[in-house]
């Protein structure tokens, strides 16, 4: 006959404490896979790396302070470049009139392009990342998702909780919308 | 269907190009800077501040600060006894309570047994009347008789009483039939008054 022992309830209490604490560390670590793409959500979102890599640490200590909401470990990555996204809009908004550089101080040179285009370049992304700073809200969350994040139309929907035809529909409007901004 | 000019198609894949170069430099960048242990110390930072997870209960402030006002105000209560019924209060309900019971039986029976008569002039007030049954009442009281007892006697008591009644209404008029017939009708036989009435 096998014997039940019933354990005292702070033991039980500290065995569920860590059992829980161990699930939210293993989301926690899957999410930090995507790194790379929040920071450059938020190199999006923002103007220059510096405000990028800022903007993706608050992003995951915003994580960690709410990582016990995350029910689903595999919709965690939605939730994740939704708190990527409210992180950003939250910070621009903050954060309207302030003015940047579109680059980094410390960001190399690349040794294959010359200095004249490369001047022509910086020119053309500062102008490109005003442009997209115009954009409509909607259309620019969708258009920085899609180019910086690289998120499927999928993806998208998921993220926006939007059907995947309004996200095609708002990508090509905001690609419309920054090359006329691009030509005036 | 709105179509894409060719050179929008141009100038789409010359800031798509833009975007990509903008995100090797700034990945480059990234790659280089320790963000996994920048941020590991921010959060032992934030850990220090955090709450025993022992006690993840009281995390929510609010549910905190809400028991701790409640054990107050329940405290403030039982010390205070605000609500608590005052000496005078406590006595007259249980003296209501008491005389509720006791009255209970005497006032149904009282109420069954009575017909509602308005007070007529000459007659006696109907107050007085319910006086004098409880007056009865009283007296089976003190002479221990059983409750079931008492619809018997104050069926009696109601019959004399209607009798009484019923002559002091005709008192006039029978007076002077005394005085003409000599007799007054018998008690014991009130079906030969009704029929000398009739006649």
């Amino acid at each position: 006959m096998i014997k039940t022992v019933s354990l005292p309830f702070p033991i039980i209490e500290k065995r569920a404490v860590a059992e829980k604490a161990a699930k939210e560390s293993k989301i926690f670590e899957a999410l930090m896979a995507h790194k790379e793409k929040v920071f450059l959500i938020c190199l999006g979102f923002s103007r220059n790396p510096a405000d990028a890599e800022d903007l993706a640490q608050e992003v995951y200590l915003k994580v960690y302070k709410n990582i016990e909401t995350v029910k689903d470990s595999e919709l965690s990555k939605y939730w994740l470049f939704k708190v990527t996204r409210n992180t950003c809009l939250d910070f621009h908004r903050k954060n309207k009139h302030r003015r940047h550089s579109p680059l980094g101080p410390e960001s190399e040179p690349s040794e294959s392009i010359t200095p004249e285009s490369q001047l022509v370049s910086r020119e053309n992304l500062r102008s490109l990342k005003a442009a997209i700073q115009q954009l409509p809200k909607k259309q620019k969350e969708v258009f920085i998702l899609r180019e910086y994040g690289d998120l499927s139309y999928q993806e998208l929907a998921d993220v926006l909780k939007i059907n995947r035809g309004t996200v095609m529909s708002r990508l090509n409007r905001a690609r419309q919308a920054l090359t006329n901004l691009m030509k005036g | 269907m709105k179509k894409t000019h060719p050179s929008n198609n141009k100038e789409i894949f010359e800031f798509t190009d833009l975007i990509q170069k903008e995100k090797e430099e700034a990945l480059q960048r990234f790659r280089k800077q320790e963000f996994g242990s920048r941020l590991k110390q921010r959060i032992k930072e934030k850990e220090s501040t955090r709450p025993s997870p022992s006690v993840f209960w009281f995390r929510k402030p609010v549910i905190a600060a809400g028991i701790v006002l409640l054990l107050i105000v329940l405290g403030w209560v039982v010390s205070t006894q605000v609500f608590a019924p005052t000496p005078y209060e406590r006595d007259a309900r249980f003296i209501k309570k008491a005389l509720a019971q006791s009255f209970e039986t005497h006032e149904l029976i009282i109420a069954q047994s009575v017909p509602q008569i308005e007070p007529q002039p000459g007659s006696d007030n109907l107050h007085e009347f319910e006086w004098s049954l409880k007056r009865v009442i009283y007296s089976a009281q003190r002479e221990n008789i059983p409750d079931s007892d008492i619809p018997q006697i104050f069926s009696q008591v109601l019959l004399k009483a209607a009798q009484f009644r019923e002559t002091e209404d005709k008192g006039p008029e029978e007076l002077k039939d005394k005085n003409e017939n000599g007799h007054l009708f018998e008690e014991k036989n009130p079906q030969q008054t009704f029929f000398q009435i009739q006649d």
